[in-house]
C-alpha cells in the first residue's frame, strides 16, 4: 500500500512539473534553411529589372495600334480579355525595388558592399518610376502614395493620373539628383553594368517620353519638362538604344522567342505590310519574312480582327526569323535614338523651344529607325528622299513613329491614344468587348474585389471602368 | 452356471430399471422475453458434460435426473439456472442481456465498450475491404460510414483520391498506433477492423494532427490456439466505361473545305511533283469543324512520311467513331497475398505479404507493388509482456497517366479531329526515326503545332516512380499492480519518393528530363500509465501518457533547362541550359503529455474527460504550447423504460476544444529566389507577408447523438448532430497586390460547420438458411463562413480559367460559392444578344455552392446457405464542378451536339446562307428582337465558351460501385483436404453510374479530377476527365 502511494505520489508530482510548463525551447528547430536571410540588394535589383520583358516585349500590346494580328485565334486581337491585372508589378518588382530603398536607407553599411548607396537608391526609384509610368498610361488612376505599405495599409487608396504624374515627376528628379560618380559600382545591373551616365541617360529619355505624353491636356508643363529632359542629356544615337538584355537560356529568353516555339498565333498585319509596302519602305524586309508558301517572296499581312479568318498560316508573312530564333538585337526596346528624334520633330511643330527644325529631326528619326532595323544606309537615303516633308501638322510624324514603334507594343499605343495617327484603323466588326479599339485597360478582378471601395472611388473620379474611357492626357 | 447367469441378468434388469426410474426425458422451449424461440440455445447439467442445443425452432430435449441443476445459456442473454421438478416439460424465457458487449477501438488504439462511448464512432470489418478485393483504402470506406464521403479518384488511374471527414480534409490516418504517411501505405489484406473517429471530442487524445478526424486501423494478429496459412489470389479486368457523346459527321479543320497542294519547284523536292492537285486536310487544326466525312480522297497526315509505303497516297475522308475507344486496353490487375499466423499462451506471431501487378486501361502504364509485413507479441513473464510490428512496401509506377487539361483526356475530347485513326496513329508516328504527329504545321513542315501523336506522349514521355515504405514499433507493457499498467513505445515511419520523367525528341515541347526525391520521417517515443478499477457500483480507467515526436522531410530536384544535349541520352548533366536545381528541408518537433479518465456507474452512465498538452516548435517560441481537452457521456436508458423491444437505447453528448499548430517555418521572414540571370542571382521579396505571431487557429465542437436497438438487435439506428465553431484560424488574406502583397497571414478567419448524421443498420430475414442484412448511412452538412477580415468580405479559394469563374468565400454565406459570368436575361427570361447572335453576359454572379446537400451510402448482403451476395451504393445529392470537356467539345465541334438538323431540316453545318446555321432568338440590349441563324463554329463559340451556368453541373449522383457473389465450400467437403475453409468469389467495382445529372453526358461527377494534373482539394472543375472505368475479376482464398 505504502508502495502504491508512493508510486502515485512520484506521478502527480511529475504530472504538475510538466503541466506547469508553458513553453518549451526548440533551439533553432524553426529557423528556415530553405531561403536566405542575407540582404543582398544586388540580387533584388537584378529581380526587379527581370519584370521588364513582361512591359516591352508582350505580343498582346501590339494589338492595339493594329501592327500585328492574330492568324487562327483571333479573339485576343478582338479584344476578348478587357480586364487586365497590375497586381504583378506591385508584389514583384515595385516591392523588390523598395526593399533597396529601405536597406539602403536604413541599412546602408550592410549593402554598400552592392554599389554606392545614392546610386543604388536612383536606380530604384528610376526603375519604380519607369514601371508606375507604365502602369498608369494602361489603367490610368493606380494606387501610388499609399501602395507597397503591406499590413499597414491594406486598402490603399487610388491617385488620379494627373497626380500620379506630378509624383513621378518629382520622384524621378530625386533619383537623377542622387546619381554622382561613386567609384563603388552598382552590383545586380543586369541593364548597365553599374554605368551612372547611361542611367542618367535612360532617366531623362524616360522623363522626356512622360513629358510629351502630356503635350495635349497641359502643354505648359509638358513643355518645361520637355525642355529640362533634354538638357539633362537623353539618347544621342542608335548605340544608346536601350534593350532588354535576353539570354540564349530559356529562362530569360525574348518573350517572343517563346511564343513562336510551339504555337504560330501572330503575324504583321494587312494594314501595316500595305503602307510599307506602298511607301517602298525597305524595313519590311527587315522587320518580316515573307510567307512560307511562297519560299520568303511575298509579304502578305494578315488581316485584322476578321472572327473566321480560314488563312492558312503559311500564307502570310511572319516577322523576322531573326528574332524568332534569337530576340537579343530586337524586340524588347524601352527606348530607340527614334523614338527621340521624333520627339523632338513633334516638339519642333509643336513650337517648343528645341534646337534643330522638325525637318531635320525627323530625317534623323527615320534614318535612326532604318539603322536599328539593319537597313542598308544608301537604301534609308533612297527612303528619306522619296518621304514627303514633315509639314506642320503631327500626321506625318505620327505615321513615322507608328513604324518605328513597330512591337514596342505599349510605348506604340500610347503614342497612337495621343497623336491619333493612323486616323483609319477603328475596332473589328467581331469585337468581343466594348466599342472602339481600347484607349485603356480595366482594372483585374482581384482589384474590383478586394480593394472595391477605393476601386469605386477612383472609377467615380476617372469615368466607368470600361475599355472606352479615355485616360487624363488622351484628351482627343 | 445357470444361476450366475439369472443372478447376473436380475441384477442388470434391477440396474436398469434403477436408472429408467431415476433418468427421464426433459423437453421443452427456450425463447427469449418476447417469446420467439432462440435457435442453438445451450441447456446443459450444472457440473457435468450433459448439455445439449435447440433446435430451429428453440426445442431442446434432455435426459436428466430429478434435482439435476440445469443451466440455460446463449449470447446476448443472461443465463438463467433452474432446478429439474416433477414435470418432463420446461420452457424457459430467458431475458437479453442488454449491454452490448461490442468492444471498439478509440484514440490511442484504446479498446472501449461501445456502450460506454459519448461520441459518434463507426466500425468497418476488415471484411468489408476483402469483399472487392480494393486495394484502396479510401475506396472500400466509400459509403460505409455515415459523414465520411469519398472525393475524385479517376479509376482508369492510380489516384486513390481522398477522405472528407465532416466536411475536412487532413484526415489522419493511424495504423497500430503509428501515424502513417499515406493511406497508400496501408495493405488492405491486413486490416482487422477500421474504427472511423469523427468528432473532435473522439479525437482530442490525439492533439492537433488530429482536428479533422481520425481513422483508426487495428491490424490482423495471431489468437492464442490457433495456427493456419492463408493464400489468397484475385485477378481482375478493368476497361473502360464511360466515354463522351462524340460527333461523327465532320472531320478535323476550322473550315469545311479542302486546301489543295500546289507544286513549289523552289521549296519542293521531286518526289512532290504529281502531287498538285491533292486535297489536304488542315492538319495543323485541333478542332473538328473541317469538311463532311463523306469518303472523299485526301491526303492524311501520315502520307507525307519519307519512306512511307503510304506516302503520296491519298484515302478516304472517313468517320472513326471508336477511334478513343481502340486507344484503351483492357487493364488487368493480379494480386496474390499469403500469410501465416500462429498464436499459443505466452506468443502471438503474425506474418503476410502481398504481391500486386497491375497495368491501367491507359496504355503503357505499370504498378508493382510488394507489402510485407510481420507483427508479434511475446509474454516474457506473468508481468511483462512485448509486442513489436513492421510494415514494409515497395513500389514501382511506370506512367501515371495525366490527367486534367493538356493530358490526353482533354485531348481526345477537347482538341482532336475526329476522323483520325487510331491504330494508324499508333503505327506510324515514329517512323525511320522521325517522329510525326496527326497535328503537322503544314503539309511540307511535320513539326507538331499543338499536340503531338498519342502514342509518342504515352512511349517517349516516360515517368517512373520508385516508393519505398517502412513503419512499425516495438514496445513493452508492465503490470505495475492489478491495477497499474505500464506501458513503453517507440515508433518511426519512412517514406521515400524516387521519381524521374522524361519528354522525347521530336515533340511539341523540348526534350526535357527531371529527376528528384523526398523523403518523409517521423520518430515517435510514448510512455503511458494505465489504471483500471471497480470501486462498486463505479469503474474507472484513467490514463496519463507522454510522448515526443520528431518530423522531417528532404526534397531534392533537379531538371534539364532548354534541351538535352546528347540525343536518345536522358540525364539532368547534358542539360543545354544551367539545370534547374532545388532542394527543401523541413523540421519539428512536438512534445506533449496527456491525460484521459473514464468513469462507468452502474454499467449505465459514463462520463469521459481528457486533456492534452502540445508543445510545437513552429510556433512562436515565446507561446509554444497549446491545449486540447475533450468531454463526453454517454447515458444507456433502456433499462429504465423497459419498452418491449427496445434492446438498447443510448444517448450521448460531447465536448471538445482543439487548437493548432501553424504550419512549419511560417513564422520566418526569408527572401525567394529565381533563376539567375547569366551568373546575377535573384531574390524576390515574397508575396506573402510573414506574421511572426501567427498561431494556428482552435476549433471547439459540440456533439450529440443517440442510439437505439431494437428487437434483440435486427434492426438499429444511430443519429448524431454537431456543431463546430473554427476561430482564429490562419488564412492567407487576399489583400489588394497594390499593398506589395497578395496575402498576409493573419489569425483571424472564422467559420462554422453543422451537421446531421444518420446511420441505419437492419436484419430483415433471418432464418437457418437466409439471412438478409442491409445499412444505410445519410450525412449532411452545412459550413458556413463567419468572418475572414476586417473590411474583407471575399476570399478567393480556386480560380479557374475561364473568364475568370472563382471559388469563393463569402462573409455570412455557405463556404465554397462558385462566382463567375451569366447571360444576361430580361426580366420575363428573355435571352439577350447582341445585333449578331452572340450572348451577352454580366459578370461578378453568384452561380451555386460546391458542397453537396447529402452524402451517404447503402449496403446490403444476402447469405444463402454457403453463397453470400454483396453490395454497396453510394450517392450523393447537390454540389457542383466545372467541365472544361464539355465546354471545348462545344467549342471545338467536337460534341454531337454541334452536328444534326436545325428547325429548319437543314444541318447546322452547313452555311447560314444555305438555310443553315443554329437558330438563334431573344432581343438586343436595347430591347430590339433578335431572330437570326448564327454560323455552326462561331455560335458554339461565343455563346458556350466562358459561359459558366451551362458548364457548372449538379454533382449529384448514385453510383453501384461493389457487388460480390462468394461460396464459401462447405466444411463436410473440406473435411478430408488439408484446408478449413475455401471461398470463390466474383468480384466487381465501379460497376455503373445508376443515375447522374449531366445533360451533355460523358462524364462520372465522382471522379473529379480537379485543375490540371495536380490533385486540388477543392475539386472544382474536371479539366480533362480521363474515362471512368469498371473493373471485373475472380478471387480465390485458401485457409490451412
Amino acid at each position: 500500500m505504502k508502495n502504491i502511494i508512493k508510486k502515485f505520489g512520484l506521478l502527480t508530482l511529475a504530472t504538475s512539473f510538466i503541466f506547469s510548463c508553458t513553453t518549451v525551447d526548440f533551439g533553432d528547430e524553426n529557423v528556415n534553411p530553405n531561403s536566405p536571410t542575407n540582404m543582398k540588394t544586388d540580387a533584388l535589383l537584378t529581380n526587379a529589372i527581370t519584370a521588364i520583358p513582361g512591359i516591352v516585349s508582350s505580343p498582346s500590346s501590339n494589338y492595339y495600334t493594329q501592327g500585328m494580328s492574330d492568324i487562327t485565334y483571333t479573339t485576343y486581337s478582338r479584344y476578348d480579355r478587357y480586364q487586365w491585372s497590375y497586381d504583378g508589378f506591385y508584389t514583384g518588382p515595385l516591392t523588390d525595388l523598395k526593399e533597396i530603398l529601405d536597406l539602403n536607407t536604413n541599412n546602408a553599411a550592410d549593402v554598400i558592399a552592392y554599389g554606392d548607396n545614392n546610386n543604388q537608391m536612383a536606380i530604384a526609384h528610376i526603375l519604380q518610376v519607369y514601371m508606375y509610368h507604365h502602369m498608369t498610361d494602361r489603367w490610368g488612376a493606380i494606387p501610388y502614395t499609399e501602395a507597397l505599405k503591406g499590413a499597414e495599409n491594406i486598402a490603399p487608396v487610388f491617385d488620379q493620373q494627373k497626380d500620379v504624374y506630378s509624383a513621378l515627376f518629382v520622384q524621378l528628379d530625386t533619383a537623377i539628383g542622387l546619381i554622382n560618380n561613386s567609384a563603388v559600382q552598382v552590383q545586380g545591373d543586369i541593364m548597365f553594368n553599374g554605368d551612372m551616365n547611361s542611367w542618367k541617360r535612360f532617366a531623362n529619355t524616360l522623363k522626356m517620353t512622360m513629358a510629351l505624353r502630356m503635350s495635349d491636356v497641359d502643354p505648359s508643363n509638358a513643355q518645361t519638362k520637355f525642355l529640362e529632359a533634354v538638357s539633362g542629356g537623353v539618347l544621342a544615337s542608335t548605340s544608346q538604344n536601350v534593350h532588354y538584355p535576353y539570354l540564349d537560356a530559356v529562362a530569360h529568353e525574348n518573350p517572343w522567342k517563346g511564343a513562336f516555339r510551339t504555337r504560330n498565333d501572330f503575324a504583321p498585319s494587312k494594314k501595316f505590310v500595305d503602307y510599307l509596302t506602298a511607301n517602298s519602305d525597305p524595313r519590311l524586309a527587315k522587320m518580316a519574312d515573307g510567307s512560307k508558301n511562297s519560299g520568303g517572296v511575298t509579304y502578305a499581312g494578315m488581316p485584322y480582327g476578321e472572327e473566321d479568318p480560314s488563312i492558312n498560316g503559311a500564307d502570310i508573312a511572319s516577322i523576322t526569323s531573326a528574332i524568332i530564333s534569337d530576340g537579343k538585337q530586337h524586340g524588347g526596346f524601352l527606348y530607340t535614338y527614334a523614338q527621340v528624334c521624333l520627339a523632338m520633330s513633334e516638339a519642333a511643330i509643336l513650337g517648343w523651344a528645341v534646337t534643330g527644325d522638325a525637318q531635320t529631326w525627323y530625317e534623323l528619326g527615320i534614318k535612326a529607325s532604318m539603322d536599328q532595323w539593319g537597313v542598308s544606309s544608301a537604301d534609308a537615303t533612297t527612303y528619306i528622299a522619296s518621304v514627303p516633308a514633315v509639314g506642320s501638322t503631327v500626321e506625318n510624324v505620327a505615321m513615322q513613329k507608328w513604324v518605328a514603334l513597330w512591337l514596342q507594343g505599349y510605348e506604340g499605343w500610347a503614342e497612337w491614344r495621343r497623336l491619333d495617327f493612323p486616323n483609319d484603323i477603328s475596332a473589328p466588326a467581331a469585337a468581343l468587348s466594348g466599342t472602339g479599339i481600347p484607349v485603356r485597360q480595366g482594372y483585374g478582378a482581384n482589384t474590383v474585389s478586394n480593394n472595391s471601395a477605393n476601386y469605386k472611388d477612383a472609377v467615380s473620379k476617372q469615368g466607368p471602368d470600361t475599355q472606352d474611357q479615355k485616360l487624363w492626357w488622351d484628351t482627343k | 452356471m445357470k444361476t450366475n447367469l439369472f443372478n447376473f441378468l436380475t441384477l442388470s434388469f434391477m440396474i436398469m430399471f434403477q436408472w429408467s426410474v431415476a433418468q427421464k426425458s426433459v423437453s421443452g422451449t427456450i425463447s427469449d422475453d418476447a417469446g420467439v424461440p432462440l435457435p442453438g440455445a445451450t441447456v446443459q447439467v450444472v457440473g457435468t458434460s450433459n448439455g445439449v442445443t435447440t433446435d430451429f425452432d428453440g426445442i431442446y430435449s434432455i435426459t436428466v435426473s430429478e434435482g439435476d441443476v440445469l443451466s440455460v445459456s446463449y449470447v446476448g442473454f443472461i443465463t438463467q439456472t433452474l432446478t429439474v421438478g416433477a414435470s418432463a416439460s420446461i420452457n424457459v424465457q430467458l431475458s437479453s442481456d442488454n449491454t452490448l458487449e461490442e468492444v471498439v477501438v478509440t484514440a490511442l488504439g484504446i479498446s472501449r465498450d461501445k456502450k460506454s462511448i459519448g461520441y459518434s464512432q463507426q466500425t468497418v470489418d476488415g471484411e468489408v475491404l476483402s469483399t472487392a478485393k480494393e486495394t484502396d483504402l479510401n475506396i472500400a470506406l466509400t459509403g460505409k460510414v455515415a459523414g465520411v464521403q469519398m472525393i475524385g479518384g479517376s479509376s482508369s488511374t492510380f489516384d486513390n483520391g481522398f477522405l472528407r471527414l465532416r466536411g475536412e480534409d487532413n484526415v489522419l490516418y493511424v495504423v497500430d498506433g503509428i501515424k502513417v504517411y499515406s493511406m497508400t501505405d496501408i495493405n488492405t489484406d491486413n486490416v482487422e477492423s477500421i474504427s472511423v473517429l469523427k468528432g473532435a471530442a473522439a479525437t482530442a487524445l490525439y492533439g492537433a494532427d488530429a482536428q479533422s478526424g481520425v481513422i483508426v486501423i487495428t491490424s490482423k494478429k495471431a489468437k492464442a490456439g490457433e495456427s493456419f496459412f492463408t493464400i489468397d489470389h484475385s485477378t481482375t479486368m478493368t476497361n473502360v466505361s464511360i466515354l463522351p457523346n462524340y460527333q461523327n459527321e465532320y472531320g478535323g479543320g476550322y473550315y469545311q473545305s479542302f486546301d489543295t497542294f500546289t507544286y513549289n519547284s523552289a521549296i519542293d523536292g521531286i518526289e512532290l511533283k504529281d502531287m498538285t492537285g491533292d486535297l489536304l486536310p488542315y492538319y495543323a487544326a485541333d478542332e473538328s469543324w473541317g469538311p463532311r466525312l463523306d469518303g472523299t480522297a485526301v491526303r492524311h497526315w501520315d502520307s507525307w512520311i519519307p519512306g512511307h509505303p503510304d506516302f503520296g497516297k491519298q484515302r478516304g475522308w472517313n468517320a472513326n467513331p471508336n477511334n478513343v475507344k481502340d486507344f484503351y486496353n483492357t487493364g488487368v490487375e493480379s494480386s496474390t497475398s499469403i500469410s501465416f499466423n500462429t498464436g499459443g499462451e505466452n506468443y502471438g506471431m503474425r506474418t503476410s505479404a502481398r504481391f500486386v501487378e497491375q497495368t491501367l486501361p491507359y496504355p503503357g502504364t505499370e504498378r508493382d507493388q510488394l507489402d510485407a509485413g510481420i507483427n508479434q507479441n511475446l509474454k516474457i513473464s506473468d508481468k511483462l509482456s512485448a509486442y513489436s510490428s513492421l510494415n514494409i512496401q515497395l513500389r514501382k509506377t511506370i506512367n501515371f497517366p495525366e490527367q486534367g487539361y493538356g493530358g490526353l483526356g482533354a485531348n481526345f475530347n477537347q482538341w482532336f479531329q475526329r476522323q483520325l485513326d487510331m491504330n494508324r496513329l499508333r503505327d506510324n508516328y515514329n517512323y525511320n526515326g522521325g517522329i510525326y504527329s496527326w497535328n503537322r504545321n503544314s503539309a511540307r513542315n511535320p513539326v507538331p503545332l499543338y499536340w503531338d501523336a498519342p502514342h509518342f506522349s504515352i512511349n517517349d514521355n516516360l515517368n517512373t516512380q520508385n516508393k519505398e515504405v517502412f513503419f512499425g514499433n516495438l514496445g513493452i507493457n508492465y503490470e505495475i499492480t492489478a491495477d497499474i499498467s505500464a506501458n513503453v513505445e517507440v515508433r518511426r515511419r519512412s517514406n521515400t519518393y524516387r521519381s524521374d520523367s522524361r519528354t522525347g525528341w521530336g515533340g511539341v515541347n523540348t526534350e526535357s528530363y527531371n529527376e528528384s526525391r523526398s523523403n518523409y520521417n517521423e520518430n515517435e517515443f510514448v510512455a503511458n500509465v494505465n489504471y483500471d478499477k471497480n470501486f462498486g457500483d463505479f469503474d474507472v480507467n484513467a490514463l496519463l501518457g507522454y510522448q515526443v515526436t520528431q518530423t522531417s522531410s528532404t526534397s531534392l530536384s533537379s531538371g534539364s533547362v532548354g534541351g538535352l544535349t546528347i540525343p536518345g541520352f536522358y540525364s539532368v548533366a547534358s542539360s543545354k541550359d544551367r539545370p534547374s536545381y532545388s532542394s527543401t528541408r523541413a523540421n519539428s518537433k512536438q512534445i506533449s503529455t496527456y491525460s484521459t479518465v473514464s468513469v462507468g456507474y452502474k454499467s449505465m452512465l459514463y462520463l469521459d474527460a481528457s486533456y492534452r498538452f502540445d508543445w510545437g516548435s513552429t510556433a512562436n517560441p515565446d507561446d509554444n504550447r497549446i491545449e486540447t481537452f475533450g468531454l463526453s457521456g454517454s447515458f444507456l436508458f433502456d433499462k429504465l423504460i423497459n419498452v418491449n423491444g427496445i434492446s438498447f437505447a443510448k444517448l450521448r453528448a460531447g465536448y471538445s476544444e482543439a487548437p493548432v499548430f501553424p504550419g512549419v517555418y511560417q513564422t520566418s521572414k526569408v527572401y525567394g529566389t529565381g533563376t539567375a540571370h547569366g551568373t546575377k542571382p535573384r531574390f524576390t521579396v515574397p508575396n506573402t507577408l510573414a506574421n511572426p505571431f501567427l498561431t494556428g487557429g482552435t476549433r471547439s465542437e459540440f456533439e450529440v447523438g443517440t442510439d437505439f436497438n431494437f428487437l434483440n438487435n435486427r434492426l438499429g439506428f444511430e443519429l448524431t448532430y454537431f456543431d463546430r465553431v473554427d476561430k482564429d484560424l490562419p488564412i492567407a488574406i487576399p489583400v489588394p497586390g497594390s499593398t506589395g502583397y497578395s496575402g498576409l497571414s493573419i489569425n483571424s478567419g472564422e467559420s462554422s460547420t453543422a451537421g446531421l448524421e444518420f446511420t441505419l443498420n437492419a436484419t430483415p430475414v433471418q432464418n437457418d438458411d437466409f439471412r438478409w442484412d442491409v445499412s444505410l448511412n445519410l450525412a449532411t452538412l452545412k459550413k458556413t463562413t463567419d468572418k475572414l477580415y476586417e473590411g474583407i468580405d471575399v476570399r478567393v479559394l480556386d480560380y479557374m480559367s475561364w473568364y475568370s469563374l472563382q471559388l469563393q468565400e463569402r462573409v455570412g454565406e455557405e463556404w465554397g460559392t462558385f462566382v463567375g459570368r451569366k447571360p444576361k436575361m430580361t426580366a420575363d427570361g428573355t435571352p439577350i444578344y447582341t445585333a449578331t447572335g452572340r450572348t451577352v453576359y454580366e459578370g461578378d454572379q453568384v452561380l451555386g455552392n460546391i458542397l453537396p446537400d447529402f452524402t451517404g451510402g447503402f449496403s446490403t448482403s444476402f447469405g444463402y446457405k454457403n453463397w453470400s451476395l454483396d453490395a454497396g451504393i453510394d450517392f450523393q445529392k447537390g454540389g457542383m464542378f466545372y467541365s472544361v470537356s464539355n465546354m471545348f467539345a462545344y467549342y471545338s465541334g467536337m460534341h454531337e451536339d454541334t452536328v444534326g438538323n436545325n428547325d429548319k431540316g437543314n444541318p447546322k453545318r452547313d452555311d447560314v446562307s444555305a438555310g443553315g446555321g443554329v437558330h438563334v432568338v431573344g432581343v438586343t440590349e436595347a430591347g430590339a428582337p433578335v431572330d437570326l441563324y448564327a454560323a455552326a463554329s462561331s455560335h458554339f463559340y461565343t455563346n458556350y465558351f466562358g459561359n459558366h451556368p451551362n458548364w457548372l453541373y449538379d454533382a449529384s449522383y448514385v453510383k453501384l460501385r461493389t457487388v460480390r457473389i462468394g461460396y464459401d465450400f462447405p466444411k463436410s467437403t473440406l473435411e478430408n483436404t488439408k484446408f478449413s475453409d475455401i471461398n470463390i468469389s466474383l468480384i466487381g467495382n465501379n460497376l455503373l453510374l445508376l443515375y447522374s445529372n449531366i445533360p451533355e453526358g460523358g462524364l462520372d461527377p465522382s471522379e473529379i479530377e480537379g485543375s490540371g494534373s495536380l490533385a486540388s482539394s477543392y475539386r472544382s472543375q474536371e479539366g480533362g476527365q480521363l474515362p471512368p472505368s469498371r473493373t471485373i475479376g475472380l478471387n480465390i482464398s485458401l485457409k490451412f
